[in-house]
């Protein structure tokens, strides 16, 4: 059972941004006011998660939790830039190069990695998944844009070549267009259940 | 994939998608799949270090740019127009939306056309809207040639600190919001390494302001989903991938350490095909011979 | 190289070899340097929404005495109050208001911005390649221009229908006539291709990373040699 106080609020905030859409111009300041709502406990609903998040490794060390040491890592790396910061300020250059200096490579690092577990996947991918139509467009669609990828052909530079190159390179928009209509029909009929009061919006 | 492997924004979305897919449509037609035990480690580990050795190979050979030569796609020619077109003192806003782990990729592709705006005489607005766009700012801006001093603001919230702007200009921005005239804007470049955030500008702001032309500079797992919204003519261009970045100068990216990843990656998967291929066959003759 | 500049080129590549040792089957060092990451991210992120959100959008207009920004600040604060009692057990209910409101207003920008950014231009984008104008030159037809715009429409049309089909069969297994089955079959062929596409590009995005991660590892090794 919806609780009802929460379903109120869902609904109500939902009619009022519609509203303030629809009547334009005189809606424009009412949903100025609500947006800045909206990211004002956005912000706050981003700042618990991370309380959350920093609470949960704190019981992990208090409890001596098997990979403690992470959560150690985790928290001390979370104080020390908190203190920091709010020592230096969010816009100090030497505060944001130091903070640049650990984000930077680590992330970069971990996409890299990525790489190298799609090389495994790709030698994998048709041994479990088989053969049937998607699996077999997917293989062939990316051996031609991998071999589009290494430029060599568009380098011969034959006029005749570029046109199928041209034609080859525009054929996902094809698939992409359908899902974004698929996806975006899907998102229209989940946001109108949360208008209507059918769908969860923090209410269960 | 590993999970821990997902940490980015989409790719754990995508790759979920496409395993549904695919695991779905192996229900329909496929059949049922014979089960097999997971392949050790030393063959992942294996084609890791294949990988791996190529590319330090290529690497210490010596510098590899780009041939100049190398044609780009049709919307970064269209994004060249565009900004050909720019008058001196035109307005050009730029969102700065991305986090470290694509900035390589995007700074090589934003950094010549932030230059030539600038060169242009374009007057450009910066803003972040990803935190780490603080300290990544500082990187594109050095390698774009702006002055040191240039005012990059945060935007809270993105694009929705804007959308009562773009419904109705007589608004006045409230708390930090740094754009306070989105209609004298000739064009927003979005720099960003999510195609559902330029989705988002191109949702929620640009149907309110018909004369805001919005262009992108994304990554190349991005631009699949970008060209539809270029056909129609909503994105008035887009740079994505290495060959967009090529303005014919030398490059820091070693282009032949590219090659030879992506002749891996082929090579890869035609393995995985014939090898599918070939336990078919002997699958099909023990069935035969029974 | 300043001594700063030199710290931090060498945190940078530790925290990458850190990393990379996750291919070695190490997770120590892996488990180490994500958790850096996630601290630091955190962090950071902390101090980016308290400076420049929760400051100026909800603090500053509550130090205003009087007038209207005072009182429009209060429904934020009670809200971001109700969130605050989530991180205790006893006020997880009270969190979900402030939620429902986030998730109301989402909702309603969500129905106007895909119904005017993407589903109406998509579609008239594919109805808008059979005008005219598009498909004749003068009084001869152009054919390639006939063909684009047909494939379009029967690829959009089969890739909906996929969608369509996959909700089906999750409610049960439906025998489907063989017509059908074509048009589904179209569909994944062109969501293959868009797949192949993006498989492609994560791989290239991938790639640049790595080779710009090992480049770094390699130019620092030849600095002492």
């Amino acid at each position: 059972m919806k609780r009802p106080l929460p379903l109120i609020v869902g609904v109500l905030s939902g009619l009022v941004v519609l509203a303030a859409m629809f009547f334009v111009p005189q809606g424009g300041s009412i949903l100025a006011t609500v947006l800045n709502w909206v990211i004002i406990v956005a912000g706050v609903a981003l700042l618990v998660a991370i309380a959350s998040l920093v609470l949960t490794h704190l019981r992990f060390i208090a409890k001596g939790k098997k990979g403690f040491l992470l959560s150690l890592v985790l928290v001390i790396s979370f104080l020390a830039t908190l203190i920091f910061g709010l020592l230096r300020g969010v816009d100090d250059p030497v505060f944001l190069e130091w903070v640049g200096a650990v984000i930077r490579p680590i992330e970069t690092a971990l996409l890299g990695l990525v790489a190298l577990v799609m090389m495994s996947a790709a030698l994998k991918i048709f041994r479990e998944r088989g053969w049937s139509a998607l699996t077999v467009s997917f293989g062939v669609s990316a051996i031609i844009f991998l071999i589009l990828g290494l430029g060599f052909l568009q380098n011969l530079n034959f006029p005749a070549l570029n046109e199928v190159i041209t034609f080859v390179e525009g054929l996902p928009m094809i698939g992409a267009r359908g899902l974004l209509i698929g996806i975006g029909i899907g998102l229209l009929m989940m946001a109108f259940r949360v208008l209507f009061g059918m769908e969860g919006s923090g209410n269960d | 994939m590993p999970p821990d492997l997902l940490l980015l924004r989409d790719q754990q979305d995508r790759a979920s998608l496409l395993a549904s897919l695919i695991e779905q449509e192996g229900r329909v037609t496929a059949g049922k799949q014979p089960s097999r035990k997971p392949s050790g480690r030393a063959g992942r580990l294996a084609v890791a270090l294949l990988l791996l050795i190529g590319l330090i190979v290529s690497i210490l050979i010596g510098p590899a740019a780009i041939p100049p030569e190398t044609p780009k796609s049709i919307p970064a020619i269209a994004l060249s127009d565009q900004i050909q077109a720019l008058a001196e003192n035109d307005q050009v806003l730029i969102v700065l939306d991305y986090q470290a782990a694509t900035s390589r990729e995007l700074e090589a592709l934003a950094a010549p056309l932030l230059e030539q705006l600038h060169t242009r005489g374009a007057e450009l607005a910066i803003l972040t809207t990803q935190p780490s766009g603080l300290f990544l700012a500082q990187t594109l801006l050095a390698q774009a040639g702006l002055p040191e001093d240039t005012q990059v603001d945060y935007l809270p919230g993105s694009y929705l600190s804007l959308i009562s702007q773009a419904v109705n200009p007589g608004i006045s921005t409230t708390g930090g919001n740094p754009v306070k005239d989105l209609r004298s804007f000739k064009l927003v470049l979005l720099v960003s390494d999510s195609s559902d955030s330029i989705r988002g500008w191109l949702e929620q702001i640009a149907p309110w302001i018909g004369t805001l032309n919005f262009a992108a500079v994304t990554t190349q797992m991005e631009a699949p989903v970008l060209s539809p919204y270029f056909d129609s003519g909503q994105l008035v261009g887009y740079a994505a991938g290495i060959a967009d970045g090529n303005i014919g100068v030398q490059s820091t990216f070693n282009y032949r350490a590219y090659r030879v990843g992506l002749l891996l990656m082929l090579v890869m998967l035609l393995l995985g095909m014939i090898s599918k291929g070939e336990a078919d066959a002997i699958r099909r003759e023990e069935e035969r011979s029974e | 190289m300043s001594p700063s500049e030199l710290i931090t080129l060498i945190i940078g590549i530790a925290l990458t070899v850190m990393i990379f040792s996750y291919i070695l089957g190490d997770r120590l060092f892996f488990g180490i340097a994500t958790h850096l990451l996630i601290g630091v991210s955190a962090g950071f992120l902390a101090l980016v929404v308290i400076q420049k959100i929760i400051l100026p959008y909800l603090i500053t207009p509550l130090t205003y005495e009087t007038g209207t920004g005072f009182f429009l600040a209060l429904v934020p604060l009670t809200l971001s109050i109700l969130l605050v009692l989530m991180l205790f057990r006893s006020g997880t209910q009270a969190g979900s208001i402030p939620l429902a409101f986030l998730g109301g207003a989402l909702a309603a920008l969500a129905i106007i911005g895909v119904t005017r950014g993407t589903l109406a231009p998509q579609i008239l984008s594919t109805i808008g390649r059979f005008a005219p104008e598009q498909l004749m030159h003068e009084t001869e037809p152009q054919w390639s221009a006939i063909l684009e715009a047909l494939m379009i429409l029967l690829g959009v049309i089969a890739v909906l229908f996929v969608f369509h089909h996959q909700g089906q069969s999750k409610a049960g297994d439906v025998v489907k006539p063989v017509f059908l089955e074509g048009i589904g079959s179209i569909g994944q062929i062109f969501i293959g291709l868009t797949f192949g596409a993006l498989f492609v590009g994560l791989f290239s995005s991938a790639l640049i990373a790595l080779i710009s991660s090992l480049s770094e590892i390699i130019d620092f090794i030849t600095l002492w040699f």
